[in-house]
């Protein structure tokens, strides 16, 4: 849990970020519940090197030149978004699939553009700029 | 065409009396004729609603080039005349616009790869000998015969055959019963009509090592219901392993077709053939047959089988198969084709005799084919639609996942809204339908595709599913897409289509 509080940090410190934080919450219990408990989920995620994957991400989000790596054992990881995306739609909530419907694009299109959570980090600083909203409240 | 079937039956009948005097005078008359048959007469390549006599030359050439000696005239006994340059069929040739399915099908479908030796090309259909019960496949001599064929050699799917042991990958399924070819010079009394071979499935004769399983039926055209004659002007279509589902229409069923078969020894092997059927792929289809495609068969709407496709012209995209009536009787075979009903009883699908309902709202899609077309970027994602969209909409009618995803994410509501907003621009294009939005059904479409289809489509939806995502995203009708195709960056080295404007 001390690395997700530390990645929570990076995340809060940003308005774009807090939004992001706000629809992670909204979903994550659901999510996390798939993956652990529903078969067809956990049998996806393991396939597709989910927990690679995000062992990599924490380590990119808390050290310094650690990237994500766009493939692991042959699975890129926007082909282990996009599955996970299908299979958690199919078998989570209708709110959880119309959260997917609404979000899973800006999630494909941030894993692509970005190498690392810091990155990604960096990224939100720009966006807050860019659209003029303080980060400590929501606009200007 | 409005044009009943049993009008069209009645005066083709008619007209095919006729015939053998009107060649015997046309051809006496003007030497330059090819050939002469009784089809649909066709004006600036659109078929119209009659009969003509279709006059093949070897060169067709203008009016003011030719002396009133030689000039065709325009009716012979009050039926028009229609003029063409004679074609020359091949059942060769290249076929870089497509992706050929070489996939694996168990139970055996009709429509799916056949190999013998080095050559590909199609499983038709099944047939049975009269009386008997074994199960025996259809196609062509040159697909499962070819020169040095004889009856008792391997067939295999969709890989060579191999030798038939309890332990080898079985991909021999069946064993060569006969078959017959046209030859250069035929015998009097027995003209070229046929190309073609059926072979026994394995696992129907003591000491097969395999049973092979099969189903009536061919791929996105379903269950087959026995034979017919083919009448010209009415609707069929076609699966083969190289260009997969086509539409066409029959032109006539009296063509006389010079088929090449080895493009380098045309002298020993071209075959001159009477009584085909000459079928116009229709529109939407860049051709009815390619090469691979040989062996498959032509069905009407009412799921029966009328010809054995055997060659095709690349030039116009036109194919010509071989009367089912003559296959199935040619050198006292005495076959006939498997049914798995009564026909007419059921309707197929919705639809009706000679009617074939369009695949996809074809304005929006054809609207969309011309505007992708007019940018090097739009080009380029219109060569990926086509290098996918055959198997995509296979899968989406045959496969049962595919198409309970397809359904289910509300799939032909939305194309429906898209077609409608593509003829009135002010209808809004929703972003979700009865709990799914446009990106669930991309997503979950993109899974069951990538899981049940070839090779191709799989790596076609790695590369490219992010950039549909995005498009579709971004998509607000047909007006939006001249925007879209500047923004989006096809490369045309790695293929990726990479966002490279943003608009406020």
């Amino acid at each position: 849990m001390y690395r997700l509080e530390l990645l929570e940090i990076q995340l809060i410190k940003t308005t774009t970020g807090r939004r992001v934080r706000t629809i992670i919450e909204e979903q994550a219990e659901e999510v996390m519940m798939l993956i652990n408990k529903n078969r067809n989920v956990t049998l996806v995620w393991h396939r597709n090197k989910g927990p690679q994957f995000i062992a990599k991400a924490y380590e990119s989000g808390i050290k310094d030149n650690i990237e994500i790596p766009p493939e692991i054992e042959g699975i890129k990881l926007n082909t282990l978004l996009r599955r996970i995306a299908a299979v958690l739609q199919e078998h989570g909530s209708p709110f959880l699939k119309k959260a997917i419907g609404k979000h899973s694009l800006m999630v494909f299109n941030t894993a692509k553009k970005n190498k690392s959570l810091k990155a990604i980090f960096e990224e939100f600083k720009t966006m807050d700029q860019q659209f003029n909203l303080d980060s400590n409240n929501e606009s200007v | 065409m409005a044009w009943s079937k049993q009008d069209r039956i009645i005066t083709h009948d008619k007209l095919v009396a006729m015939l053998p005097s009107v060649r015997k005078h046309l051809m006496k008359k003007f030497p330059s004729i090819i050939s002469i048959d009784v089809g649909i007469k066709e004006v600036n390549g659109k078929l119209k609603e009659e009969f003509a006599f279709r006059i093949h030359l070897k060169e067709k050439k203008a009016l003011s080039e030719l002396k009133s000696s030689e000039i065709i005239p325009k009716e012979i006994k009050g039926i028009q005349t229609d003029v063409h340059k004679a074609r020359i069929f091949k059942a060769s040739g290249n076929v870089d616009n497509f992706i050929p399915d070489e996939n694996s099908y168990s139970p055996l479908w009709g429509g799916v790869q056949l190999k013998f030796g080095g050559g590909s090309g199609t499983l038709g259909c099944f047939v049975k000998v009269k009386g008997d019960t074994k199960i025996h496949l259809l196609s062509n001599h040159h697909v499962i015969m070819s020169v040095k064929g004889k009856a008792g050699d391997l067939i295999g799917h969709p890989g060579a055959a191999t030798e038939d042991c309890c332990c080898c990958d079985g991909s021999s399924i069946a064993k060569v019963v006969a078959g017959k070819v046209g030859v250069l010079t035929p015998p009097a009394g027995d003209p070229n009509i046929v190309d073609a071979a059926y072979a026994i499935l394995q696992g129907q004769t003591a000491g097969d090592a395999i049973k092979v399983l099969y189903t009536n039926k061919i791929i996105s055209i379903g269950p087959i219901f026995g034979s017919a004659t083919p009448v010209p002007g009415s609707k069929v279509r076609k699966r083969g392993r190289t260009t997969r589902y086509t539409e066409g229409t029959i032109k006539s069923c009296t063509l006389t077709a010079t088929v090449t078969y080895h493009e380098k020894k045309p002298e020993e092997y071209d075959a001159v053939y009477s009584n085909q059927v000459d079928i116009n792929q229709d529109a939407g289809f860049d051709c009815y047959l390619a090469k691979g495609d040989s062996g498959s068969v032509t069905v009407n709407t009412l799921n029966q089988v009328v010809g054995l496709n055997f060659a095709g012209d690349a030039a116009t995209g036109t194919g010509a198969a071989n009367c089912i009536d003559d296959v199935l009787n040619v050198a006292g075979w005495n076959l006939e084709v498997l049914s798995s009903g009564t026909v007419g009883a059921i309707p197929i699908s919705g639809m009706q005799a000679d009617a074939i309902p369009a695949a996809r709202p074809s304005t929006f899609v054809q609207r969309m084919e011309a505007k992708l077309k007019q940018t090097p970027n739009g080009q380029g994602m219109l060569d990926i639609i086509n290098q996918n969209k055959s198997e995509v909409l296979d899968l989406i009618n045959d496969n049962r996942e595919v198409k309970v995803a397809w359904n289910r994410y509300q799939g032909p509501h939305f194309i429906g809204h898209l077609a409608k907003n593509a003829r009135e621009k002010n209808h809004p294009i929703p972003k979700e339908l009865n709990g799914y939005s446009f990106q669930n059904l991309l997503i979950k479409m993109s899974d069951v595709l990538e899981r049940n289809g070839s090779y191709q489509l799989a790596q076609s939806i790695e590369d490219y599913s992010l950039s549909v995502f995005n498009f579709a995203d971004e998509y607000n009708g047909l007006d939006s897409m001249d925007n879209l195709l500047d923004k989006y960056e096809f490369c045309p080295n790695c293929g990726q289509m990479n966002k490279t404007k943003n608009y406020a």
